[in-house]
């Protein structure tokens, strides 16, 4: 897991008040990984994000890999193109007047003598899958497409740290899911910091291993991604119905005849439908509160593959929805059940009461914690 | 023949006269068009009120006022001591001057807006992009304007031909000199020399509609780029 505690690659206290938005933040991006500000829109996070670029002008101090890129004590502000950062806008704005070729390479006359470059050229391209573009000219090119250059040109401007503004809202649904590979590829291949803007928490745990809430202006939480979704508590900018667990597991064994995969997470072995990767591979398993259903005794003749013994830590009942959220434990493993409070009392749920939890179904990012 | 390179002679003056305006206003237009389009600055209002005032100045007005200041005894009459002549006034870099003046508003308008329609984007991905603010005018600015650079050159170039009451105050009639096809025109119908006038004033008309039909065509490609 990717641990925040470490030297962050940029910190920045910023402040400012931005029409009816009082913003007050603490930051601290980690070094690798990607680090969601995540909250409901107008909370300011692409105030903050721009503020980072250098885009917008807050008060307060920003420091990144060593070097102070703002600082309003002796009033010094790094322009935009001194700092080394890659920024994805929510459209790709890729420039019109250029061909898709000339649009990745804009900056290489400027970055000519900086060496720790993201990735070289080709690679960045073979990523992104830009070969077939580069001739194209950016009206000849579909919104998903547009983007995937923007990302390209983005990380071809040897910036120690890629900032992204909801990269993927403009898009429609199918070229979401063609950018997602990509964008979860980059996090496995590249070593670089990445600060990703989004209010859509789907994206979020597919994509993030830090997670910074937001709400109006301020930061409610901040660390570890799987850590803060143990919380019954919903996220601010997510509903109680969108709960979710994040697991880290790895791929056991696949059988051929049955196509079932096999995935160790801890000490438990959870089965799941088709092929999810290579032996010894880390997946990330997403698990929504929903899906998880609780038996007082072990059930018999069902067909759910997945019902792990497990006890109750805590329970939430949400008062004026027929719900309630239930967390449980078994060592290190922790899921959310969420139930009807009709159920809660019937079953007469009490914390520390030994259960079984019926999992309905898993999802997956393509790459671990 | 010699008729003909009596006629030929304003029409050249006139022509050497635009595009050498037409030059120094797109080297002194666009910067002050990107600092209008550009600048948050206050000031910038009452710069654009000064640069658009020969639109609805009466050429006279302006006329006599250049004509005072680069007279002998004028503001900037001093200067003309330098080229050896008695006075910028009745000169041809007099009308240089006043032409670049008074076309001023033709150049920067289409600039500015071309340059405000671009928005602030395009420049920031360039920053962003390691460019800075003058790389970002030469590779994003620029290129992005064109259009609009194109067709304040062609209004700047065109108004400069037509002009006639600001060269007549300023310049006179010197053949060769100042004498331009506007103010040969005036002088042919004077002395009654309706035939030269007539020839003249039809290249004119045409110049006149072929300019017009140019910026048309430029416009509408270039709203046909954007739609696509």
């Amino acid at each position: 897991m990717t641990t925040a505690q470490n030297a962050p690659a940029l910190h920045a206290r910023l402040n400012g008040q931005i029409g009816d938005l009082a913003l007050d933040v603490e930051l601290s991006i980690p070094e690798q990984g990607i680090t969601a500000l995540f909250g409901p829109s107008g909370c300011g996070k692409t105030t903050i994000l721009r503020a980072l670029a250098g885009l917008n002008r807050l008060n307060g101090q920003i420091t990144a890999f060593g070097q102070c890129w703002q600082n309003n004590k002796n009033g010094s502000f790094c322009a935009p193109h001194q700092r080394r950062v890659g920024y994805v806008f929510q459209e790709a704005s890729l420039f019109p007047h250029l061909s898709v070729a000339q649009n990745l390479s804009f900056s290489a006359r400027y970055t000519k003598h900086l060496t720790n470059t993201a990735l070289p050229e080709q690679q960045v391209i073979e990523l992104l899958g830009l070969a077939p573009l580069l001739a194209r000219t950016p009206h000849a090119l579909s919104g998903g497409e547009r983007q995937r250059v923007a990302i390209g040109r983005a990380l071809l401007s040897a910036p120690q740290i890629l900032l992204m503004d909801e990269p993927l809202s403009a898009l429609d649904t199918q070229s979401k899911q063609e950018i997602l590979p990509f964008l979860e590829s980059l996090h496995r291949r590249l070593a670089l910091p990445i600060v990703y803007v989004s209010h859509d928490i789907g994206e979020v745990t597919r994509l993030a291993d830090t997670l910074v809430c937001l709400r109006r202006g301020k930061v409610l939480s901040q660390g570890p991604l799987a850590q803060q979704l143990q919380s019954l508590t919903p996220l601010p900018g997510m509903s109680a119905s969108q709960s979710r667990s994040l697991l880290q597991g790895t791929v056991l064994a696949f059988d051929e005849d049955t196509q079932i995969t096999k995935l160790a997470v801890g000490s438990h072995c959870f089965e799941v439908p088709g092929k999810i990767g290579p032996i010894g591979t880390n997946r990330r398993l997403i698990i929504h509160a929903s899906d998880v259903s609780l038996a007082l005794t072990r059930p018999q003749g069902v067909s759910l593959r997945n019902i792990i013994s497990m006890h109750i830590s805590d329970i939430q009942e949400l008062t004026g929805t027929p719900f309630a959220q239930v967390k449980l434990e078994n060592g290190p493993l922790q899921l959310k059940s969420r139930l009807t409070r009709a159920s809660c009392k019937e079953l007469q749920l009490s914390p520390g009461m030994p259960v079984f939890a019926m999992v309905k179904s898993i999802s997956f990012a393509d790459h671990n914690l | 023949m010699a008729e003909l390179g009596e006629l030929w002679q304003p029409v050249l003056l006139s022509l050497q006269l635009a595009s050498l305006t037409t030059f120094i206003l797109l080297l002194l237009g666009t910067p002050l068009a990107w600092w209008l389009a550009r600048s948050p600055s206050r000031l910038k209002e009452v710069v654009a009120a000064l640069v658009a005032l020969p639109l609805v100045l009466p050429p006279t007005v302006l006329g006599f006022y250049l004509l005072i200041a680069l007279g002998p005894s004028g503001p900037v009459g001093w200067t003309s001591s330098l080229t050896g002549l008695r006075s910028l006034a009745f000169s041809f870099t007099g009308l240089v001057i006043a032409s670049v003046i008074y076309s001023l508003p033709f150049a920067v308008q289409p600039i500015r807006s071309a340059f405000e329609a671009i928005g602030p984007r395009p420049f920031e991905v360039a920053a962003t992009l390691r460019a800075s603010p003058w790389q970002s005018f030469w590779r994003v600015g620029l290129p992005l304007a064109r259009p609009g650079l194109v067709s304040g050159a062609v209004l700047a170039f065109a108004h400069t031909i037509g002009e006639f009451g600001v060269v007549l105050m300023i310049g006179g009639n010197i053949p060769g000199e100042t004498r331009v096809i506007s103010v040969a025109i005036y002088d042919y119908v004077e002395t009654l020399q309706w035939g030269k006038a007539h020839m003249l004033s039809i290249g004119l008309l045409l110049f006149a509609f072929l300019v017009i039909l140019a910026t048309r065509i430029i416009d509408a490609r270039a709203q046909r780029k954007h739609a696509s």
